[in-house]
């Protein structure tokens, strides 16, 4: 059945997504995580990208995870001189996350996730419309 | 979810025969039918994937089932840098249907034969010029949707294009559509 080919791929990505989502919600949540020492490094963002990937047991194209990088540049400074990690000027470095840009992305995850969805339903109608033509 | 999903697919290759395999099957039942001679004549038991409609809605639906996995490669690589969404060329199912295609085929008459599949004319795919965005892929999302409720909306004429002259020929045996 090739049906099976629409259905893994649509995993594939679903998958794909989901691990976006979590790097986003790993972002999300450590938008206020700063070193904990003077000169200590704050939570730096982290950037998934994807890849087409040839599954050959089926000769379809699906995709996966081609890495998770993190930044090292952008990060904010923000005066709070009672910090722990506040520095001899009274400055923290804040980290380079940008929640309004995390949300958009979140949002775009989500429409991905969808649209695999819909894939899934397509190819699911069109395997029980042939079921049907069993019943004359 | 890929508990679920590895399940599912399973059971769906256990409960359908690959359609060669059937078509195999089919033909081998129809040549095991003894012959009926009128007046000396020896009357060929009936064959639906000779009559040329069959054939087409045969080669439609596996057509439109290949084109759904084409476009699910668009959909699942819509954020993947570099990807351009691809889809496949249309065959001439007019000519199709009025049988006008010629019927030869490579033969196997060696084991190491190499024969191209039934499917096997369906042409290649072709990658559409879609805007690119800065990480270059060209997937626009929204025409992804559209072709993927055409592809279904097909599916779903084809098959009921199928029961039609099925029963149609039902009628014409005098069945009245009962078994």
């Amino acid at each position: 059945m090739d049906f099976d080919k629409s259905f893994a791929i649509a995993f594939s990505g679903m998958s794909a997504q989901g691990e976006r989502l979590k790097i986003i919600a790993e972002n999300l949540a450590n938008v206020d995580s700063t070193a904990q020492a003077p000169g200590g490094e704050p939570y730096k963002r982290k950037l998934i990208t994807f890849e087409d990937v040839l599954d050959r047991s089926m000769g379809v194209q699906k995709v996966k995870v081609a890495g998770i990088k993190t930044l090292d540049s952008g990060f904010g400074k923000r005066f709070e001189p009672g910090h722990p990690a506040a520095d001899a000027s009274g400055y923290v470095t804040t980290p380079n996350v940008n929640s309004i840009t995390e949300l958009m992305d979140m949002r775009e995850a989500q429409r991905s996730y969808e649209a695999n969805l819909n894939v899934i339903d397509a190819a699911k109608a069109m395997l029980s419309r042939t079921i049907d033509l069993l019943h004359g | 979810m890929a508990a679920v999903a590895s399940d599912f697919r399973s059971a769906m290759v256990n409960v359908f025969l690959p359609a060669a395999d059937l078509r195999r099957f089919c033909r081998a039942a129809v040549a095991a039918l003894p012959n009926i001679k009128v007046n000396g004549a020896i009357i060929p038991p009936m064959d639906l994937s000779s009559i040329p409609l069959f054939a087409a809605i045969t080669r439609r639906m596996g057509w439109l089932t290949e084109r759904q996995t084409v476009l699910a490669e668009n959909v699942a690589n819509v954020n993947t840098p570099g990807y351009n969404e691809k889809d496949l060329k249309e065959p001439d199912f007019r000519a199709l249907v009025q049988g006008k295609t010629s019927g030869v085929h490579l033969v196997a008459t060696r084991p190491n034969h190499i024969v191209a599949k039934p499917g096997g004319e369906i042409d290649g795919t072709v990658e559409t010029t879609a805007d690119r965005t800065l990480n270059g892929n060209g997937v626009s999302i929204e025409a992804q949707m559209m072709k993927v409720s055409q592809n279904t909306a097909d599916y779903s004429l084809t098959t009921t294009l199928y029961q039609k002259h099925i029963a149609l020929i039902k009628t014409a045996l005098g069945t009245n559509g009962s078994r």
